[in-house]
């Protein structure tokens, strides 16, 4: 019939217009073209796996945006290279007083803006007194600046402006509460509520004076057009390593404005500027990014022309497209990773590992579970998990298995040589038994609570089975959205046990031990607490810098292990498949380094 | 119409204060999600206060109000610095895009498929296209995506695997997206036309002498189609607004992501502003495919 000739027709039609489309812009085709004379812009396949949340180092916290465009765009006085040490970058050479309250640079020569203004000391300064400006509201700036003296007075005059607000505004809601359950008069909360706007008013004109104060004394000194001087509050040999974190890069006082941040939109391209070996020149929204070689770099100028990164969110399609050809460098899908490495004849070949500085624990609350109050019954619960197993049916051996704090890569980290709680279900069961707790007399319920994802459940129940066998206990588990669970945890007096990690914000064992394991450590979320470990820590933490300190944060992380304050599970691990005709893509325990080093053959 | 037209802002305002409220009452908040692990109390007190997110929940609420009414729809909370407009204006462009060439392909293709179901009833024409729509509305899109990447992107370098900003980009997606709805409206045109073809008028027809070609196309499908603009209709509002898993496998900057994301980081102006616009197109929508019954059939009028 006329009509099916019709239809088939249209079919046929649309099929075609569908290979047309892929044939005119689809994948790239398949090897072997010879390269033609004027070489063709080399351009590096590569991805992010995130949004970006800003261009701007002041504001950046999260390593996909400093991968994708902080470390390429921007630079700082010092750099890590591939081991975690410490190196100059914009920085030719340093100098420490012999109190370690002072800190000297001295600048390279030549080092540029993309713009083509040369660098000044004037310009770090600016850069960090940006990144403390109220107006910025930057979420790091107080954790990497805070060392420098007028910083130190800054943050400290801020918090303290803050406080009655917060205070009242507690109150006040406390009180609304109260008048709308008719147990107070509406007048008081008027009261409050005045008390409450007069403070507000307040704490912003003391922070704003605390502000014009840093300005005129911030503790840096600019002697002349290549020094500059920073004068910290302590002997903290880590100041040096903080100074690699984003917060004090230097970006161009000409272009960036002072009080907003460079928020992620093609109209904040232009106000991007810094000194790194890539120039942002693209960005669209969940879409892609795209840097291009800046000639002017001081140090070793990219080797390809630009590179091309897209918004990945999803491991498998992110492996598909580097199967497809169309990315030059992927990741590794959880699934895929144990097939992958045995095909050591193929895919095998181009898969890389390198170790990141991070650590996932279980974390026993001594907060709300009574019985992890004894060190006995901690240690029972560590020595009751088989990690090796754990490692390789939950994670597929996508990480490595922790026993102690410090994942290597971190100096002095001992992930070798700790001695460990390895797993041991019949002394597992004696220190229970020691402990109190047997089967006549069991452990009280206990309730896990992790973040929902096809791994974390997996993980979930591995734990729960294995305490179940080796202890007298019966475990729950309780899945949380993230951001509750974040909640959660600072309540720190709500959950039994939960499953958190911490990434390194630079390469110190000060970053791991004493933020996490102190008695008033600021991320200690599970009430562990030892004298002892605190003493050692506070020593190392203002010790000079050398073995003798990293063998006192050893000792302490040996103790901490022993005490069975967490249940280290795993260290991190970043898996890349890597195409043959890349060379010099390189990775340190923080991350992505620049991509000024990398090439791309023929292909 | 117009009346209809008025009723969106009672609807827009009861819309924007339950999601607000909800927002609200939902535990955590942007400040602790930008800050993760790391964030101290002290912190977290700081960022909420600059932000203004420690002001009573009204308070937020009547100061949101009083901006976006003035055309200032905010700032984000996740992406610092960011116009709550800017971010979700080009998300719902790329969605309304995508959207559109899937009802395209939907209507098409469904509407094609159902009439060859329809004329070969009980055929092996019939039973192949219905069980196209079966497999169309049962296999998860996630699974389907999954398959078309792995041959038609992999396999067969057809297409590239993901993306957006070529021709090429939208095709997968646009097949993904669009085959539940396909799927759903070839049932439909096929029970549809087989009422419509056993009617005396279309008998008459054919008795006349007609083709069946004329019969079908120009006298049958239009009195069939009323219930598949019904389908489209319903389909097309959740096909403009942006389909988060389809979104993320393709990378395609829609507004699912835009909302979805903003939801997981406690954004709460961009989940504020994205639902309104979602509530928005739906009205719209809902409007148009009433109107367009009067068009299909004059018998249906409105006043």
């Amino acid at each position: 019939m006329r009509k099916m000739g019709l239809v088939s027709r249209a079919l046929a039609l649309a099929l075609g217009l569908i290979v047309l489309a892929g044939c005119s812009s689809g994948a790239p085709a398949p090897a072997t073209q010879a390269p033609t004379k004027p070489a063709k812009p080399k351009v590096l396949h590569w991805y992010a796996t995130d949004n970006p949340t800003s261009f701007d180092p002041a504001m950046t916290s999260d390593v996909n945006t400093m991968e994708a465009i902080i470390w390429q765009v921007y630079s700082g006085l010092v750099s890590y290279d591939e081991k975690g040490n410490v190196q100059p970058e914009i920085a030719a050479s340093w100098k420490v007083s012999d109190d370690g309250k002072t800190y000297t640079f001295t600048l390279k020569d030549g080092v540029k803006f993309h713009s083509g203004r040369a660098v000044t000391p004037e310009d770090f300064k600016w850069s960090m007194l940006r990144a403390a400006n109220p107006a910025l509201s930057s979420p790091v700036a107080d954790s990497y600046l805070d060392d420098i003296v007028g910083f130190a007075k800054f943050f400290g005059a801020q918090s303290a402006a803050n406080a009655p607000v917060s205070k009242l505004t507690a109150s006040a809601k406390a009180k609304a509460d109260e008048v709308k359950a008719g147990k107070a008069q509406q007048s008081e909360l008027d009261d409050l509520n005045k008390q409450l706007d007069a403070a507000k008013k307040k704490a912003e004109a003391d922070v704003k004076a605390a502000y014009e104060e840093l300005q005129k004394n911030p503790g840096i000194d600019t002697p002349d057009a290549k020094t500059i001087v920073f004068h910290i509050d302590a002997p903290k040999p880590y100041f040096l390593v903080k100074l690699t974190y984003p917060t004090a890069f230097v970006v161009d006082k000409d272009k960036a404005p002072f009080d907003k941040p460079i928020a992620t939109s093609p109209d904040n391209i232009k106000q991007a500027i810094g000194t790194g070996p890539f120039m942002l020149t693209g960005f669209v929204d969940n879409s892609s990014i795209s840097v291009q070689r800046w000639d002017g770099f001081y140090g070793q100028k990219a080797k390809v022309d630009s590179v091309d990164m897209q918004i990945i969110k999803d491991e498998l399609p992110n492996y598909a497209k580097y199967k497809s050809g169309e990315l030059d460098i992927a990741g590794v899908p959880t699934s895929e990773y144990k097939r992958i490495k045995a095909d050591t004849s193929g895919e095998g070949k181009e898969m890389k590992e390198y170790s990141y500085a991070s650590v996932g624990y279980f974390a026993m609350n001594e907060g709300k579970y009574e019985p992890f109050k004894n060190a006995k019954v901690r240690q029972a619960f560590n020595f009751a998990l088989d990690k090796e197993a754990m490692i390789d049916v939950v994670y597929q051996g996508s990480v490595f298995s922790a026993y102690g704090i410090l994942p290597s890569g971190i100096p002095g980290g001992n992930a070798d040589k700790i001695k460990k709680l390895s797993y041991d279900p019949a002394r597992a069961k004696t220190l229970a038994k020691e402990a109190g707790y047997d089967e006549t007399h069991p452990l009280p319920e206990m309730t896990i609570t992790y973040r929902p994802g096809e791994t974390t459940q997996k993980a979930a129940e591995f734990y729960q089975q294995q305490f179940q066998a080796a202890l007298p206990i019966k475990v729950k588990l309780q899945p949380m959205e993230w951001g509750q669970l974040l909640n959660e945890t600072r309540k720190k007096n709500t959950l039994d046990a939960f499953s958190l990690g911490w990434t390194a914000d630079y390469l110190d064992p000060q970053d791991f031990l004493s933020l996490l394991l102190a008695c008033q450590a600021p991320y200690n979320r599970y009430g562990y607490c030892n004298k002892s470990v605190d003493d050692v820590l506070a020593k190392a933490d203002v010790a000079p810098p050398g073995d003798a300190r990293l063998a006192m944060y050893a000792n302490a992380e040996q103790m901490i292990v022993d005490d069975g304050a967490w249940i280290p599970i795993n260290f991190g691990k970043r898996i890349r498949l890597i195409k043959p005709y890349v060379s010099g893509f390189r990775h340190n325990a923080m991350g992505v380094m620049p991509l000024n080093t990398v090439d791309l053959a023929d292909h | 119409m117009s009346r209809r037209l008025l009723a969106l802002i009672p609807t827009l305002l009861v819309i924007s204060a339950i999601t607000f409220f909800m927002g609200f009452a939902a535990p955590s908040n942007p400040v602790e999600i930008m800050l993760g692990e790391k964030g101290t109390p002290t912190q977290i007190d700081r960022l909420k206060h600059q932000y203004g997110l420690d002001q009573p929940a009204l308070v937020q609420y009547g100061r949101f109000l009083w901006n976006a009414v003035h055309g200032d729809l905010g700032l984000s909370y996740a992406y610092p610095g960011r116009p709550v407009r800017e971010m979700v204006q080009k998300g719902f462009e790329n969605s309304v895009k995508l959207g559109i060439l899937a009802m395209l392909y939907a209507g098409i293709l469904g509407v094609l498929l159902g009439i060859i179901a329809a004329v070969n009833r009980g055929g092996p024409l019939d039973l192949f296209t219905m069980f196209l729509a079966v497999a169309g509305v049962s296999v998860p899109n996630f699974i389907l995506a999954l398959i078309g990447i792995y041959w038609i992107a992999v396999k067969w370098h057809l297409l590239p695997v993901s993306g957006w900003g070529k021709p090429a980009h939208y095709i997968l997606p646009m097949l993904i997206l669009g085959t539940r709805s396909m799927a759903l409206i070839a049932r439909i045109t096929r029970s549809s036309m087989l009422e419509v073809l056993h009617l005396e008028y279309v008998r008459t027809a054919r008795a006349k002498g007609l083709s069946a070609f004329r019969v079908v196309f120009k006298h049958a499908v239009r009195n069939a189609l009323i219930p598949v603009v019904t389908v489209l209709g319903t389909a097309l509002g959740g096909l403009l607004t942006g389909a988060f898993v389809v979104e993320i496998i393709f990378s395609v900057p829609g507004l699912g992501q835009t909302a979805v994301n903003a939801i997981f980081t406690r954004d709460y102006p961009v989940i504020q502003i994205s639902t309104l616009l979602i509530a928005v197109v739906f009205v719209l929508v809902n409007l148009i495919v009433d109107l367009s019954y009067g068009l299909i059939d004059p018998r249906i009028r409105y006043g």
